[in-house]
């Protein structure tokens, strides 16, 4: 049953996915012919960044000064979709994700012989600010399809705080 | 100066941010009598005037009790307050507190509450000016993750004008003493 109390940033929804999405295909271990897409998987293989739900509002605090400050979580999972997968190259697929997981997080990640760190998350619009994006499960075999292809899955919670004035 | 009404809506409470302390908060120097005025609190959630008048109550021996008070004295707690480089009262704050620990000029900053709900219309509302508040940081830092705060309490003091205030669109403030 849906909780009730859930309230949306509805507007920061477009902000945020945007923004995740320019982030996600910058990671350096995706090779440069390959494109993490909204939520849509080639039937073979594929990966794709699919959001949770909506961008949900945790907390807000008015100020004396009458402003407003929401601190918002946009949960998503990242797939991996792949057939033919050997033990090894399960492994490396789990290991892509988990990677990219860290490397969202501003840990330090190695891609062949070069390191790579995250300095900062991209910036947001209207008064939104990235907080932390973290990995909210490990790497994990998702599903097994029907074309024998297994979609392998991370999930992700990015959070972010929203200012703005109330009338 | 006679009584004052309220500019907000009978029957509807008033909200917390029509109460306002602002910073003079133009450059040591600066022209007093034109003022730059900034806003004291932001990201505070909570913060009151607390009034101490002073008072004192005794029963005599014919049992009437009688209390006398004096002029109050105004502090007020901005707890949490978070450093913000666009925060142009915080930063005068810091600079006389952590870069100079200038107590003397800490001890005579120019502060004007502006009560915006009250007064004759939205561009005279009532505004009172202490010319000589104490302002006295009590700490400085955070938690690990978090965002660095500094904490402030304000005795407010010196010499006090009471006037009209008025706030353009842009949110600057002019002050007038009251004849």
């Amino acid at each position: 049953m849906a909780d009730e109390n859930v309230v949306l940033d509805v507007a920061g929804y477009d902000i945020i996915t945007d923004a995740l999405m320019e982030l996600l295909n910058q990671y350096p271990a995706l090779p440069q012919s390959e494109k993490i897409t909204f939520a849509t998987l080639g039937e073979n293989q594929g990966k794709a960044m699919f959001p949770q739900g909506g961008a949900v509002i945790v907390e807000e605090q008015s100020d004396i000064l009458g402003r407003v400050r929401q601190t918002c979580q946009y949960p998503f999972y990242v797939l991996y979709r792949a057939g033919g997968l050997t033990s090894a190259r399960k492994q490396k697929v789990k290991e892509w994700l988990d990677d990219l997981g860290r490397w969202l997080e501003g840990q330090t990640v190695t891609v062949g012989e070069t390191s790579y760190t995250l300095d900062q998350y991209p910036e947001l619009t209207d008064g939104r600010k990235f907080r932390t994006i973290q990995r909210a499960s490990v790497a994990a075999l998702n599903t097994i399809n029907s074309n024998n292809t297994e979609d392998w899955a991370i999930a992700i919670t990015a959070r972010y705080t929203n200012e703005f004035k109330r009338l | 100066m006679a009584d004052l009404t309220f500019l907000t809506t009978s029957g509807e409470t008033v909200k917390r941010e029509l109460l306002i302390a602002y910073l003079h908060t133009s450059n040591t120097g600066g022209n007093p009598s034109n003022p730059v005025w900034s806003p004291i609190g932001s990201r505070v959630t909570d913060s009151s005037e607390e009034l101490d008048w002073s008072e004192d109550s005794s029963t005599d021996i014919l049992g009437v009790t009688r209390t006398t008070m004096k002029k109050p004295v105004i502090t007020q707690t901005f707890d949490p307050w978070d450093l913000d480089g666009g925060d142009a009262a915080i930063l005068k704050i810091w600079n006389l507190a952590i870069k100079d620990q200038d107590y003397s000029a800490l001890a005579a900053q120019d502060v004007l509450i502006v009560h915006c709900y009250a007064g004759a219309s939205t561009s005279a509302m009532f505004a009172e000016r202490y010319e000589a508040c104490a302002i006295r940081p009590t700490g400085l830092g955070g938690e690990g993750g978090g965002v660095v705060g500094m904490p402030i309490d304000i005795t407010y003091g010196g010499k006090r004008t009471v006037g009209t205030a008025s706030i353009s669109a842009q949110g600057a403030v002019t002050f007038s003493a009251s004849a």
